[in-house]
């Protein structure tokens, strides 16, 4: 094997390699819970996060969206009578759930999103 | 250029196959530029000298060989035949090695291809270069110019006649840079006269150029007129080494067998008025071999011979009687109709034929002699088969079948080291008698030849065409004989057929002048004269 | 006159395949009721879903192995990358990707043993890859029941099997489904192209006219026609068809998962072998014989059998009233054609002998019937 074809194979294998951990960072699926429980809130909220389908929350109720990767996320929360809220939010790291509290909410104000165990808070 | 060191010098080779010896203390050289014709009996040992030359596995897996090959004056041991042809050694196989479905120039460079590599070569290796087709015929068209032959490069191998087939093994062999060295081993037993004729030139021109050349030939007259030396094998023995000049093709054969060898003429059997075998339109599709529209008929006892050029259907005759290709018309033997397209129904109607063909249908290769002669006629016939039980089972009768074998290796001076033996051992021209044997065996009313001396030496050719005759004359067999070889229809055959482009162009006395089967045979008036004697 | 009505004959019976189909498909469509508009919208969608996975099937029938119907074991590495992507939790266009990395080694793997066996089993190669796609399914399923969950954790409640034991028999593909259809998705009028899907098969298809031209496809045609001839010019015949299968099962396996993202949920220990069922029918209901197969074969066979999947349901249900004919029709449409092809493949060998020869008999039946001059 030639010099030249062992670097090219290196390349490749490097490639493949970093390929994998591209798809693996940001490709993986988060979820976040958003929970409807201001009690200031009267009534439904609908959200949407980094483009997808709107879901709609009932008070009291929350829900679990996946979201691709670690990176920042584009929330929008739509409610009857009021305009539109649009925000953004980092993933906390080392985790693969977190909730999302909508009363902790404000325009302006940083977005905070708290771990949790997907197991115990998904039933 | 007494001086110089030869290209291939082969010292005291000794072969022997489990204790038969087959070549014994073999030495010549062969110069740079010079062909070497090198002649001998069947058995003689000449494929396995050249087979020891080019580093065959089969050597090797018999037990190697004593001696010395040297190359340049170098001592070469070759382990395998890409090792004899990284060294410049080129052989063409009597079998066609060629890819029906590529072009003449995919054959020529085939596994050599010209290449351009790309990055791919380097991630997966170079068998993902692209091929230079441009660089390519470039190659084939330069090959098939050294030969002086005219082949289109673009055509297709299925498409091509026999000869040009030929012509593209050599220019194969010859496309390698390296090649010093062709070895040929009957190159022109599967040609016509005038194909052969451009094959010994082209081989002239390669000469000139500096290509040494071995070239194994029965047909001594190619040797006479192509060869620069001559080495005569005996019985493994190297026994003359000769230049050309001043030796006659009498000579050759008188060396070869070891006595003087001459013709030996017994009378023709007169045969009866009665029409024996009676062909009409009939028309048979063998590849190569056409029979398009060919009507005659056979008196019981006479020799009736086939000749033409090959290509013009003449082997085709023969195969579509006995039922090998599809084919049509009507046929009938003794008054009764024969069943065309139908293999077993054919050998039940007291008629046998020996195929063109030794290595395809021929033989069972892998069988001993004993039951390659008794084997069809064991199935045919129920024969060599004694009832046990009440005739419950059947069992080869053992001790029938070696009588016979022997019986056949006797009168057609079979060279084998037992009946035991397996037919794949044996030499070419003895696999041809077997071949023969196995036919005479059925003791058959009508009998079909294809090209019986085809690669046979010229004792033997006498003694098959005499065995012809005998069972012609003793048994009053009726023999439909179909040769490439004009004079050897001659010298047997009542009457004689030309077939051309499918069709009997004609039908002569075996005392019709020369002259008169070349008309026929091309169609148009020739003034080829045959061979000077 | 007759001549072009020989030429047509010819024409028909070396293509009778397609013809036939062509025509149960042009019967079909009124039967069916389903408007142009939706038949057309949904052979571009399925046309991206599956000819990947028929591309996987020319090489080996270039180099004299027939359909190889061990591409199954391909199709195996892809799902079993996608499992794994599932189970990781990896979204989208990124799921795929690291389900092809995932599969790629493995199919790559089992394609090496697969061409290993195929060479022990020169001349029945066909039937041998049924047989080793059997066998495979056996492993496979040992591995989704056994080793899943047992010695490779699960990590998703999703992916497992409701009782604890192995993987689901159907896995939801939600988070990579439209994967790589969505990612430019054009809309022209009624109808979706997605754009991203036919950018990779036309990729492939540059490929394999690439590959034709290389060494090693030429080798591959050579040792398709002649392996002795082929072994005595050097050529390595043994490894030139291992390399043939294991190619053909790496594309088997990107093949499924391409399939797989646009179906959007997958039949666990049952999709591989419908894969490899529908690939064989398709390239011969495109034309494709089991020595002679191009890219246009491809093409031609996707469309035809996706109409007839497509329609032959509603037709059938049209026709006999029963809505369980269409349950069962596209296995009926699978076996049928890959039997159907095979047999009239024989007869087409035998009929184009006879034409030959009809061609040559000319004198010989003009004299019979008493015309010779
Ligand atoms: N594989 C083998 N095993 C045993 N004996 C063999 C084998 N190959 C050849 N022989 C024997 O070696 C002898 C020489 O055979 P060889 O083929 O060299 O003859 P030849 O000169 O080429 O004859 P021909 O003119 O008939 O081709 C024969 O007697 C043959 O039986
Ligand atoms: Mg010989």
């Amino acid at each position: 094997m030639t010099k030249r074809s062992m670097i090219v194979r290196g390349a490749l294998l490097a490639l493949y390699i970093a390929v994998g951990i591209w798809a693996y960072s940001t490709g993986k699926g988060y979820k976040i819970f958003v929970d409807n429980t201001d009690p200031a809130v009267a009534g439904a909220i609908t959200v949407a996060i980094d483009g997808a389908t709107p879901v709609k929350v009932r008070l009291g109720g929350y829900t679990g969206i996946m979201v691709k990767g670690t990176g920042s996320h584009r929330i929008k929360i739509m409610r009857e009578g009021a305009p539109d809220f649009i925000g953004e939010f980092r993933f906390p790291p080392e985790s693969t759930a977190a909730a999302l509290a909508v009363s902790g909410i404000r325009p302006g104000s940083e977005i905070v999103v708290t771990p949790v165990d997907p197991e115990t808070r998904d039933r | 250029m007494p001086n110089e060191t030869p290209l291939l010098s082969l010292e005291g080779i000794s072969k022997d196959f489990y204790g038969n010896v087959v070549l014994e203390d073999v030495t010549f050289s062969v110069g740079r530029g010079q062909i070497v014709g090198l002649v001998g009996e069947n058995g003689a040992g000449k494929t396995t000298l050249m087979r020891i030359l080019f580093g065959m596995p089969v050597i090797a897996e018999t037990g190697g060989f004593k001696g010395t090959v040297s190359l340049d004056g170098k001592p070469v041991a070759f382990k395998s035949p890409f090792d004899a042809l990284d060294a410049g050694i080129g052989m063409v196989h009597q079998e066609f090695s060629l890819i029906p479905g590529f072009t003449t120039t995919e054959n020529i460079t085939l596994n050599r291809e010209t290449m351009k590599s790309n990055l791919a070569c380097d991630i997966f290796g170079s068998r993902m270069s692209v091929l230079d087709r441009a660089a390519m015929r470039k190659r084939a068209s330069v090959a098939i110019e050294r030969l002086g032959v005219k082949l289109d490069p673009d055509m297709l191998v299925s498409e091509m006649p026999v000869g040009h087939k030929q012509f593209t093994e050599i220019a194969r062999e010859i496309d390698r840079a390296n090649v010093k060295l062709l070895v040929l081993d009957e190159p022109t037993a599967v040609l016509t006269e005038s194909e052969a004729e451009v094959l010994l030139a082209s081989l002239r021109t390669l000469a000139s150029q500096g290509i040494s050349i071995i070239f194994i030939s029965h047909r001594l007259h190619e040797i006479v007129k192509v060869a620069d030396r001559i080495v005569v094998l005996r019985d493994g023995k190297a026994v003359k080494d000769v230049p050309t000049a001043g030796t006659t093709v009498h000579d050759i054969a008188k060396w070869m067998v070891g006595r003087d060898v001459q013709a030996s003429v017994t009378e023709l059997s007169t045969c009866k008025e009665n029409t024996f075998l009676s062909v009409e339109h009939l028309w048979v599709d063998m590849p190569g071999e056409t029979v398009r529209d060919v009507s005659f008929e056979v008196r019981e006892g006479e020799i009736f011979g086939i000749g033409g050029l090959a290509g013009q259907g003449k082997l085709g005759i023969a195969n579509g009687i006995m039922g090998l290709f599809p084919g049509g018309g009507k046929v009938t033997v003794d008054g009764k109709d024969i069943p065309l397209n139908d293999p077993h129904g054919v050998l039940n109607s007291h008629m046998a034929s020996v195929s063109e063909d030794r290595r395809g249908v021929g033989l069972l290769l892998d069988e001993t002699l004993e039951w390659n002669i008794a084997f069809t006629a064991m199935q045919a016939k129920g024969e060599y088969l004694t009832p046990v039980l009440g005739g419950l089972f059947k069992l080869r009768d053992e001790k029938a079948m070696k009588k016979l074998a022997e019986q056949y290796v006797k009168q057609l001076e079979i060279k084998c080291t037992g009946t035991k033996q397996r037919a794949m051992e044996l030499s070419g021209g003895n696999q041809q008698k077997i071949c023969l044997a196995k036919a005479f065996a059925l003791n058959p009313r009508l009998l079909f030849v294809s090209e019986p001396t085809r690669g046979i030496d010229v004792g033997a050719k006498a003694i098959v065409l005499e065995t012809l005759r005998t069972y012609n004359r003793e048994f009053g067999m009726t023999i439909v004989m179909i040769s490439s070889e004009l004079e050897e229809l001659r010298s047997i055959c009542h009457r004689i057929a030309i077939v051309d482009e499918g069709k009997i162009a004609g039908i002569l006395a075996p005392t019709a002048d020369i002259a008169e089967f070349g008309l026929l045979m091309s169609g148009e008036p020739d003034d080829k004269n045959g061979d000077a004697a | 006159m007759t001549l072009k009505a020989d030429k047509l004959g010819k024409f028909l019976s070396d293509n009778i395949v397609t013809v036939i189909f062509l025509a149960l498909t042009l019967v079909a469509i009124p039967f069916s009721r389903l408007s142009g508009t939706y038949i057309l919208s949904n052979l571009i969608d399925r046309f991206a879903r599956s000819s990947f996975l028929v591309f996987a099937l020319i090489l080996p029938i270039m180099a004299g192995m027939g359909i190889n119907f061990a591409m199954v074991l391909g199709a195996t590495a892809g799902q079993i990358g996608l499992i794994f992507a599932i189970d990781n939790n990896i979204m989208g266009v990124q799921g795929l990707v690291y389900a092809s990395l995932l599969g790629m080694p493995i199919s790559i793997l089992l394609g090496w043993f697969c061409g290993q066996i195929l060479n022990r089993a020169r001349g029945r190669e066909m039937v041998t890859g049924f047989i080793l796609g059997f066998f495979m399914d056996g492993v496979y399923q040992f591995f989704g029941l056994y080793v899943m969950g047992w010695l490779i954790p699960i990590k998703t409640g999703q992916v497992a099997q409701i009782d604890g034991g192995g993987v689901r028999n159907t896995l939801g593909l939600e988070s990579v489904r439209g994967g790589l259809d969505k990612i430019i998705s054009l809309k022209i009028g009624p109808f979706a192209f997605p754009i991203v899907t036919f950018a990779v098969i036309a990729l492939l298809c540059v490929f394999i006219i690439w590959f034709r031209k290389t060494k090693l496809g030429q080798d591959m045609r050579a040792i398709g026609q002649e392996q002795g001839v082929s072994h005595s010019a050097g050529i390595n015949v043994d490894r030139t068809r291992i390399l043939a299968i294991v190619i053909s099962t790496l594309l088997a396996c990107l093949g499924q998962i391409i399939y797989l993202q646009n179906m959007g949920n997958m039949f666990t220990y049952t999709s591989q072998r419908q894969a490899g069922y529908f690939a064989a029918a398709a390239i011969l209901v495109g034309g494709a014989t089991v020595t002679r197969a191009t890219i246009k074969n491809v093409f031609i066979g996707v469309f035809l059998v996706h109409s007839l999947y497509i329609t032959m349901p509603l037709a059938g249900k049209e026709l006999f009233d029963s809505a369980m004919i269409g349950q069962y029709m596209s296995d009926f449409i699978n076996f049928g054609i890959i039997s159907l092809a095979l047999v009239l493949h024989a007869w087409r060998n035998r009929r184009n002998a006879d034409l030959a020869r009809a061609g040559l008999r000319g004198g010989a039946a003009l004299a019979a019937a008493g015309g010779d001059k």
